[in-house]
């Protein structure tokens, strides 16, 4: 539970608008303006749900009018056909709308891109046609009109004041909803969706699940939006709620700009009081609104919100209350290793990334895997990550079968990464990337806790300074640590790093094998797949060689440099034994033409 | 139900599905060289119906002067398109896909409007193709239905012989997969996308053009055939315009048939029940790589 001394000054502000919405109605008594305001309260009530949906989750749903509809008519038909209660109806529709929501959600999510946006886009036809078809209980195109109003025990609420304070109530609670929920682990987890799906599920984010999640939760709200609309309007028809409608809540939710609570506030608002501005000249009413919508797009592309510097929703919380950080999950004792690979093979189409490789990696070990561009490396820790699956072969983790589980299973196992090229949210600051790795320790407890361990870990990577920044706004070396404290903060029990020192200077480079050294000792296993010699060779102690997918040797640091065959294939013949001298030194270090071609970190730091 | 009236709704599916085919040829055109859905797609072929339909008007009876007023009003949508293409060139630096789209979208609901304004809320309509009818296997094809197969088929050669055997072809066709690298052999992929905008304006307006002497045409037809045209691209593998031709045809005809034998009150419906259904167990469309899809 997150207390209200520790909300954020922004957060607060963020009901400044909505108190507003509530005062307003005391200034007029106007009936018509009235209704004007809860025409769209009504309206922010389906954007708000969308803006998790579009601006949090990043999936377009084209027609959401279809689930204002369906709780628009459940409300309207269980009230009028079966005389239930509109409070019991209301609910109805919203269940209506989530399982139609699921019906649809579960396969359009399983994939990505505008798949969503397609689907959708035709169910306000499908809708309309339905209900018009079965006219003899839905009213056919005539719709269903004498929806009774609400009432509260004796008193119906049918003044106009009396319904706007109904809608109104029911955006605070719709909106004291919304923003926990973005504010929450899923709402954390929805912007990794967003951003980069991969990444996500290396923290153990069910992607489609999250997806599905959204669109169910937009699908309730819309629902309620329709019931609380059949109520006021007494009346719905079938295309009430049809593609201009759907179209116009994601036009309203861009331009105030979407992924922005107060964007859909401001957007809402802006856009359907257009029409009041406009009443004089109202048939000039759609190309103002292109207008508007074009110049705001073009000029603006993250809407009016966007315009200013995304707040930190949550942001580093002073030094002191840091609790203990408890690293590593406790050590299960295995047999053998922790992860076992037997005869993993991986294909891509005729060429052979990873063959019949058999690995070992035990507990409290730092193991490098090597090799020229090309060997395989990035292939082998994706096979483990479970980002691709292998061709043939048995992984085991900590005892379980995994070669099948997808990778948000086996982040949540205890399987850490980073990635070649850091893929850090950036939407999120880099305490929340670090809050959203926690994701992967499933079930870790209260929010609270959680951001202040994911402080503590920032504090301990020596991130504090830029705790609150964007990753556009910090260096290589900053985004590398903070991809590790993502890792790192799902507990892993093994961590993959990809090129963790590739773009480091040699200082950078030693404070880093310090980092690995330490996490050797809190019993984390670590394998680490880098071209810098001089990282591998401070922290590993076994290297593992690959050329072409194939392993040409093992053995710790000292006997694989020695080894002739690796020489031949990685070093390069020729060099001195220990090239990582060589690479740490760069004014020494000869020019790139004389250079082996297999060692890339020389070239990049004569170049 | 009469089952002898099937072959009629077939045949009248097939002649509306090969409109609805050409609309989502020019959805695919735009999607293939900008990975943009054209939300005005449905604005052209409003325009190259009421434009038309103005023009006729204006320049009077006779063969020479509906020519001219074709050719006049083709020219104006393809106008129109290269327009859509200026606006969208004022995009910011680092707007993605999902502006443009919104910005295609805004010039959509200007379009409409302004439509609205210049022509009135009534539906349009006239006479283009000669009278008469021929029937095939017990149904009746109107000459016009008949024109409109064959333009239809036209067409969709031209696009073939354009994409694959001309250089501009070929230059459009190296850059939907790859801008950059078209871009490093001297391809300019503004120039491309601007060349696909302009088709996807000449194909939305030849559209217009057929449907409108059979159907009508009012100034908010195009939400609908947008939504038809989208459908036909998508069930054929939005990146790929003849699957967007046979994939309009496909939902023309069930379209046809759903009408025939269920309900016309469902008349919207089918098409998009049938999309479901492909994007449901192929994503890919029916004629897509599943690369293209992919974004």
């Amino acid at each position: 539970m997150m207390r209200g001394s520790r909300l954020p000054a922004g957060r607060r502000l963020l009901w400044l608008p909505i108190v507003a919405l509530g005062v307003l109605p005391l200034l007029t008594g106007d009936p018509y303006q009235l209704s004007v305001w809860t025409f769209i309260l009504l309206g922010l009530i389906v954007v708000l749900g969308l803006d998790v949906l579009l601006g949090y989750g990043g999936q377009l749903s084209l027609g959401h009018g279809v689930f204002v509809t369906l709780g628009a008519y459940s409300s309207a038909l269980l009230t009028t056909k079966l005389g239930w209660s509109g409070w019991v109806a209301m609910p109805c529709g919203m269940v209506v709308s989530a399982l139609a929501a699921l019906l649809i959600g579960i396969p359009a999510l399983r994939l990505r891109g505008y798949y969503l946006a397609m689907a959708t886009l035709g169910f306000p036809v499908v809708l309309d046609g339905v209900l018009r078809y079965f006219s003899a209980w839905t009213g056919g195109s005539s719709g269903v009109s004498g929806v009774p109003r609400l009432a509260l025990g004796t008193l119906v609420l049918k003044e106009p004041s009396q319904v706007y304070w109904l809608a109104f109530v029911a955006l605070c609670a719709v909106f004291f909803a919304t923003e926990r929920l973005v504010r929450s682990r899923f709402g954390l987890a929805l912007k990794a969706v967003h951003a980069d799906e991969a990444a996500a599920a290396a923290r153990g984010i069910d992607v489609a699940r999250a997806k599905v999640l959204a669109f169910v939760f937009s699908a309730v709200l819309a629902s309620l939006s329709g019931s609380l609309y059949a109520h006021y309007v007494q009346f719905v028809a079938p295309d009430t709620f049809g593609i201009p409608y759907s179209i116009m809540l994601v036009v309203m939710l861009v331009v105030g700009g979407a992924g922005r609570l107060w964007g859909a506030i401001v957007g809402t608002v802006a856009m359907m009081w257009l029409p009041e501005l406009l009443r004089a000249a109202s048939t000039w009413e759609p190309i103002v609104f292109g207008i508007v919508l074009a110049v705001v797009m073009l000029f603006a592309p993250n809407g009016l919100a966007g315009l200013a510097r995304r707040r930190p929703s949550i942001v580093l919380p002073a030094a002191g209350d840091a609790p203990h950080i408890d690293l590593p999950r406790p050590a299960t004792p295995h047999a053998s290793g922790l992860l076992l690979m037997d005869d993993v093979s991986r294909q891509f189409g005729g060429v052979r990334a990873v063959g019949g490789l058999s690995y070992q990696v035990l507990p409290g070990r730092v193991q490098a895997l090597i090799g020229p561009n090309g060997a395989g490396k990035s292939t082998a820790l994706a096979l483990i990550a479970g980002t691709i699956p292998p061709s043939s072969g048995e992984i085991r983790f900590a005892g379980q079968r995994i070669e099948q589980w997808p990778a948000h299973r086996r982040a949540r196992l205890g399987i850490g990464r980073t990635f070649q090229h850091v893929r850090l949210i950036p939407g999120l600051t880099v305490l929340e990337n670090v809050l959203l790795g926690r994701y992967a320790a499933a079930g870790s407890g209260r929010h609270d806790d959680g951001v202040a361990a994911a402080a503590a870990l920032v504090r301990q990577l020596g991130l504090e300074a830029v705790a609150d920044a964007y990753p556009s706004e910090i260096n290589q070396y900053q985004a590398r640590l903070t991809e590790i404290g993502m890792a790192l903060a799902g507990k892993p029990r093994l961590l993959l790093l990809d090129e963790p020192a590739a773009g480091l200077s040699s200082a950078e480079v030693d404070r880093l094998a310090q980092l690995l050294r330490g996490l050797r000792e809190s019993g984390v296993a670590v394998v680490l797949v880098d071209h810098v010699m001089a990282l591998v060779t401070a922290s590993a102690e076994e290297i593992l060689v690959l050329e072409y997918g194939n392993v040409i040797a093992q053995g710790t640091p000292g006997e694989v440099l020695r080894n002739e065959q690796v020489r031949a294939a990685y070093l390069g013949q020729g060099v001195p034994e220990r090239g990582a001298v060589v690479a740490e030194d760069a004014s020494n270090a000869p020019d790139a033409a004389t250079l082996p071609a297999h060692l890339p970190v020389l070239q990049e730091r004569v170049a | 139900m009469d089952l002898s009236a099937l072959p009629q709704f077939v045949a009248g599916g097939v002649t509306v599905g090969a409109v609805y085919g050409l609309i989502g040829a020019g959805f695919s055109l735009v999607f293939k060289a900008s990975k943009v859905v054209n939300f005005a797609q449905g604005e052209f072929v409003v325009l190259g119906g009421l434009v038309t339909y103005s023009l006729m008007a204006l320049f009077g009876a006779g063969a020479a002067a509906a020519s001219a007023a074709i050719l006049a009003s083709l020219a104006i949508v393809v106008g129109i398109a290269a327009l859509l293409y200026v606006v969208l060139r004022q995009a910011r630096h680092g707007s993605n896909e999902f502006t443009f789209v919104m910005v295609t979208l805004a010039v959509a609901i200007a379009l409409r409007g302004g439509a609205g304004l210049a022509w009135g809320t009534e539906f349009k309509t006239f006479p283009l193709f000669p009278r008469g009818s021929v029937n095939i296997l017990g149904a009746v094809l109107t000459y016009g239905a008949l024109i409109t197969l064959a333009v239809t088929l036209l067409v969709s050669v031209a696009l073939w012989f354009g994409l694959y055997r001309t250089r501009l072809g070929k230059a459009l066709r190296a850059c939907a997969d790859n801008p950059a690298v078209a871009q490093t052999v001297g391809i300019d992929p503004k120039r491309m996308v601007l060349v696909a905008y302009l088709g996807s304006g000449l194909l939305g307006a030849l559209g217009g053009l057929l449907l409108t002497p059979a159907l009508m045409m009012s100034y908010d037809s195009g939400v609908i055939l947008a939504l038809k045209g989208f459908t036909a691209a998508v069930a054929g593998g939005l990146a790929n315009p003849f699957g967007a031709v046979a994939g309009g045809l496909v939902i023309g005809v069930i379209e046809g048939l759903g009408v025939g034998a269920i309900s016309s009150d469902l008349q919207n419906a089918y098409a998009f029940l049938a999309l479901l259904f492909v994007l449901a167990f192929r994503p890919q469309g029916l004629f897509g790589g599943r690369q293209e899809f992919a974004r």
